[in-house]
């Protein structure tokens, strides 16, 4: 028998006691157990030796009292946390500069590092993403390729039959934006999908009420919860009838929960494939089909097998024109980023955005830190001072550091604070500006972990600013020149940052330049004062009797009817045109339109003439092309040039006939792509120009909306009235060019204002520093300018560093953005000039307060001793 | 380098101003029965024997965890000081934390037994009614 209290418990009594106490509290209780083992025997002792234990364990056992040192984070840290927030109350000013101007370059490096990861992770959503695979097309034409996001509505199912790597597929097809009606309610904003009854087996959209499988079978739609909520308020949508067009009833059989916004695919609405009746033959080629590939299967085993594959079906893909047609594979998460297709509803990111916002984010931690290192170091005073009443209490010099660490655990807490306050502002700013980031990516381990770095940075550039102060104490024995050995550090942050506000400045001025010869470019029509009015109607004779009533408005000035609405791919076909080689089949974008219609958007003719009722011939035969198809056929002389087509397929709807006229190239298309050829002829009934261009008085074009749309209802009683205005169309295409702009000009007043935060501490910093430097200066006959002078001269001499270190930037970034544009300005000598004199101003601006009072010193003041 | 002396006299302060912030020189029912246990047992004083000393006069059921803590309280008073003995047999070599009253134990303890006394004399069945 081992007469030993229980081991446990003794184990468990020196780990929960203070060290100090342990040996008493331990030897009273062993002392105890060793008589009651005499006494009571072994059972009895060793039960009331655990509940002595149990008894000892009391807060007043358990803590830690530590040695008191002043400054040290043990024991008495609160002292130090009195003393830091004591300081933060004395000087409020500098405190809330400091932090806000932290909080502000945190929370806006952190939105855009939320874009950014919202940007990076599209389609990563998907469980299966990584095996989850769109099928896309290239056609080549003899002469030309085209990439086409859609392929043949049966290639999946080819696909699962053939290739044994492949578990399944779905296919969507897109609905523009179809006529929806809820209890006589028409809606027509909404973005539809036809998809296969597997679509929810492939992708993962939560599913919030409703059937698990709901797209099997006809006429079922799929709502989102935001349209459901629009269609149905507060009630649960499933089991509801929505109708589709003029004679569809469908059923909503479920509810999804909102499409990300890191989605390529957008929709409000799904409806089963089978709902509506389609040509499903090999030659229609109209639908975004996606492959779910086998656990473990990689897709070059597909890539290898599909050609083999395909040759059974190519015969029936190519049928209706001249070409060879093949696949391409993507994965899901690619998507996002790779080089547009046409007919892609994807929203396509651009990469060199990405680079710029990066630099941009990594810029703005660097400058939110750098501001605050220089406003601490501009408390120098404050922290000897501090320093030197410690240390005549004893205080441990080592200890001293701590003080600046409390004090950023202070900010920090404040910075915290703040930087949720102001994310959620910017929050909203960015929901203002379009940006669109999906709320969970701000969760993500990225923007957490950015979050994290940041603060970590800040603490270790903390201690290494508490390295430099103590050494810098001696500030209080009188030793001032100690304190410029900080100089050369903060000389080099300044610079930094003032390079950080050039870099903003001159991307501010370039971009603006940009948006500014996008504007002023010669688009080759007149965008001003054109209303368009969409017409859902294929009815030649309705719709050309809604352009006759229309211009006996008063105030419309013109009416003109085109089968092309801006922003929309342009529909090509296939013509027979007569080149330089002969005749050739060729695959060209194609536009129809009225009479009045090249006349109304100020369309100039280069050569040749117009379309004219005089020339009967035009109705039928007529064709005018622009300048570029003119190059693109090698054309000298246009005019007369033999041109058949399109090709459909039909008669009625084939022309032959010949070019009479050349029109200056006019860009509908963004300037981020080349103007394209383009075939234009008159409609007619198998051409419906169902896009009514009105030109109308500059100024009512207001009031007249409200005509043209009771014009439009008198006409088509249950159509939508849908308008636009072709010039806010135009600007439209511009839309991610904006979103990159409204960051910057956020990005510059942050980027700005930090920086003369830096220069203005500095000063103040220098003018303490130099006092008495002035003083004798002035003494011995310098006058205020002069003094003047040469207090500028220091903050001349960072801006000269920060030009060098910020042009290359400038330069490399600005050229990455343009790059992105077919035409676009070039850099030249102003887009550095300019960025240079607004820095300046802003340099000597906020230098120049603490300047003058330096120069305006009074010797006696700063020379006096005692 | 850490001056000693001066760290000392800020110890000090800092005692001082804790002092001053509790509850003063009350002394509750259980804690003078400690001190004048402690005092009693003068140079013998520590939490065993004071725990045993209680139980022996009073009977009580007292917790040895109890008298730690309340000796612990009346040492930050300034009632009692204390000091590490000597190396033991009897505990596994673990020395005793000894407890001696102070000048300032002293005079709590006789102003309140003199209160008590006083208090107890007012009684009129028990007092001593002087003609």
């Amino acid at each position: 028998m081992i007469n030993r209290p229980p081991s446990w418990a003794d184990r468990f009594l020196s780990w929960y006691c203070n060290p100090d106490l342990l040996e008493e509290i331990q030897g009273d209780a062993h002392e105890l157990y060793f008589e009651r083992l005499r006494k009571e025997g072994k059972k009895s002792a060793d039960f009331k030796y655990v509940w002595d234990v149990l008894r000892f364990c009391r807060w007043s056992n358990i803590k830690r009292e530590g040695e008191y040192v002043p400054g040290s984070l043990g024991g008495r840290w609160n002292l130090n946390l009195k003393m830091s927030i004591r300081n933060a109350q004395k000087n409020k000013l500098i405190f809330c500069v400091k932090t806000f101007g932290l909080s502000i370059c945190l929370a806006f490096a952190l939105l855009l590092a939320g874009f950014m990861v919202n940007e990076t992770t599209f389609d990563m959503s998907h469980a299966n993403h990584e095996r989850i695979f769109r099928v896309t097309s290239v056609v080549n034409f003899k002469d030309h390729i085209v990439d086409y996001a859609v392929v043949p509505l049966p290639i999946g199912q080819a696909f699962v039959n053939d290739v044994p790597e492949v578990e399944c597929y779905t296919r969507l097809m897109y609905e523009e934006k179809p006529t929806l009606s809820v209890d006589e309610e028409i809606y027509y904003e909404e973005t539809v999908f036809s998809a296969d009854s597997n679509f929810f087996k492939l992708f993962t959209f939560d599913i919030v009420s409703g059937d698990p499988n709901p797209l099997s079978g006809p006429d079922k739609i799929v709502l989102t919860e935001s349209l459901a909520s629009k269609f149905f308020g507060g009630e649960d949508a499933v089991g509801k009838t929505i109708g589709l067009g003029d004679n569809l009833a469908l059923e909503v059989t479920a509810v999804i929960r909102d499409v990300p916004a890191n989605s390529h695919l957008k929709f409000d609405a799904l409806i089963s494939w089978e709902t509506i009746d389609r040509e499903d033959g090999w030659e229609n080629l109209n639908s975004y089909t996606y492959i779910l590939l086998k656990p473990g299967a990689s897709i070059d085993a597909v890539r290898e097998k599909t050609p083999s594959m395909m040759e059974a079906y190519h015969e029936l893909i190519v049928r209706d024109y001249d070409g060879t047609f093949e696949t391409v594979f993507e994965n899901i998460a690619d998507i996002h980023f790779s080089s547009p297709l046409n007919e892609d509803v994807a929203q396509k990111g651009n990469s060199s955005y990405l680079y710029i916002l990066m630099a941009v984010v990594g810029l703005f931690m660097m400058t939110g830190l750098i501001n605050y290192l220089n406003l601490t170091l501009a408390e120098l005073t404050t922290y000897a001072k501090r320093i030197g009443i410690l240390k005549v209490f004893g205080g441990l010099s080592e200890g001293t550091g701590k003080i600046i660490f409390v004090d950023v655990l202070i900010t920090l807490l404040f910075v915290s604070l703040a930087v949720l306050f102001v994310l959620s502002g910017s929050w909203l700013g960015a929901k203002y500006l379009s940006i669109n980031i999906n709320d969970h990516v701000f969760l993500s381990p990225i923007v957490a972990g950015l979050f994290a770095g940041f603060l970590f940075l800040l603490l270790i550039s903390t201690w290494l600013n508490a390295m430099v102060v103590p050494r810098a104490g001696h500030f209080f024995n009188g030793v001032k020149t100690k304190v410029r050995t900080a100089f050369p550090i903060r000389k080099m942050l300044v610079a930094t940052q003032l390079s950080f506000s050039l870099i903003m400045i001159a991307l501010i001025v370039i971009i603006v330049d940009q948006f500014n010869f996008i504007r002023e470019s010669d688009k080759g029509f007149e965008a001003g004062n054109v209303i368009m009015v969409k017409v859902r109607s294929y009815d030649y004779q309705s719709v050309k009797t809604f352009s006759d009533e229309l211009k006996r408005i008063g105030g419309v000035e013109e009416v003109a009817g085109s089968s092309y609405y801006p922003g929309v791919i342009e529909t090509k076909y296939v013509f027979e045109i007569e080149t330089k080689n002969g005749r050739e089949q060729r695959l060209i974008p194609m536009m129809n339109c009225t009479y009045e219609y090249l006349n109304l958007l100020e369309v100039k003719m280069n050569r040749g003439r117009g379309f004219d009722p005089d020339h009967v011939q035009d109705q039928a035969s007529s064709f005018i092309v622009n300048e570029a198809a003119a190059r693109e056929f090698g054309w000298k002389d246009a005019i007369g040039k033999k041109i058949d087509g399109p090709v459909t397929g039909s008669n009625e709807s084939y022309r032959q006939g010949e070019v009479i006229g050349v029109a200056r190239d006019f860009n509908f298309a963004s300037l981020h792509e080349k103007i394209e050829p383009m075939i234009v002829f008159l409609s007619d009934e198998n051409w419906a120009a169902n896009t009514i261009y009105i030109k109308t008085d500059a100024f009512r074009s207001r009031e007249i909306i409200g005509r043209i749309e009771d014009t439009f209802r008198s006409q088509w009683e249950d159509l939508p009235f849908d308008w636009e205005y072709l010039d806010t169309k135009y600007m439209n295409l511009y839309a991610k060019d904006y979103e990159l702009k409204s960051i910057f000009q956020v990005g510059l007043i942050i980027s700005i204002l930090t920086s003369a935060m830096g220069i203005f501490s500095i000063s103040a910093l220098l003018i303490t520093v130099r006092a008495k430097e002035m003083g004798i200066r002035k003494i011995s006959g310098a006058n205020p300018m002069q003094l003047l002078l040469i207090h500028s001269k220091t903050f001349i001499q960072f801006l000269v560093l920060a030009m060098v270190v910020s042009f290359p930037f400038i330069w490399y970034l600005s050229g990455k953005w343009l790059q992105s544009f077919v035409y676009h300005i070039d850099l030249n000598g102003w887009h550095f000039v300019i960025p240079t004199a607004i820095a300046f101003v802003i340099t000597i601006a906020t230098s120049l307060y603490h300047g003058l009072k330096g120069a305006l010193i009074n010797p006696v003041d700063v020379l006096k001793h005692e | 380098m850490i001056n000693y002396t001066k760290l000392k006299y800020i110890n000090y302060i800092h005692v001082c101003i804790t002092n001053m912030n509790q509850k003063g020189s009350y002394l509750g029912e259980f804690e003078e029965l400690v001190l004048l246990s402690a005092a009693s047992l003068t140079d013998q004083a520590y939490g065993v024997s004071i725990m045993q000393d209680i139980i022996k006069e009073t009977g009580r059921n007292v917790n040895i965890s109890a008298v730690h803590e309340v000796l612990k309280r009346l040492e930050q008073k300034g009632y009692l000081k204390s000091k590490m003995g000597g190396a033991t047999n009897e505990r596994g070599g673990r020395r005793k934390r000894f407890f001696i009253l102070t000048n300032a134990g002293k005079k709590t303890l006789d102003e309140t037994m003199k209160l008590k006394l006083q208090l107890y004399r007012r009684v009129p069945n028990f007092s001593f009614k002087p003609i």
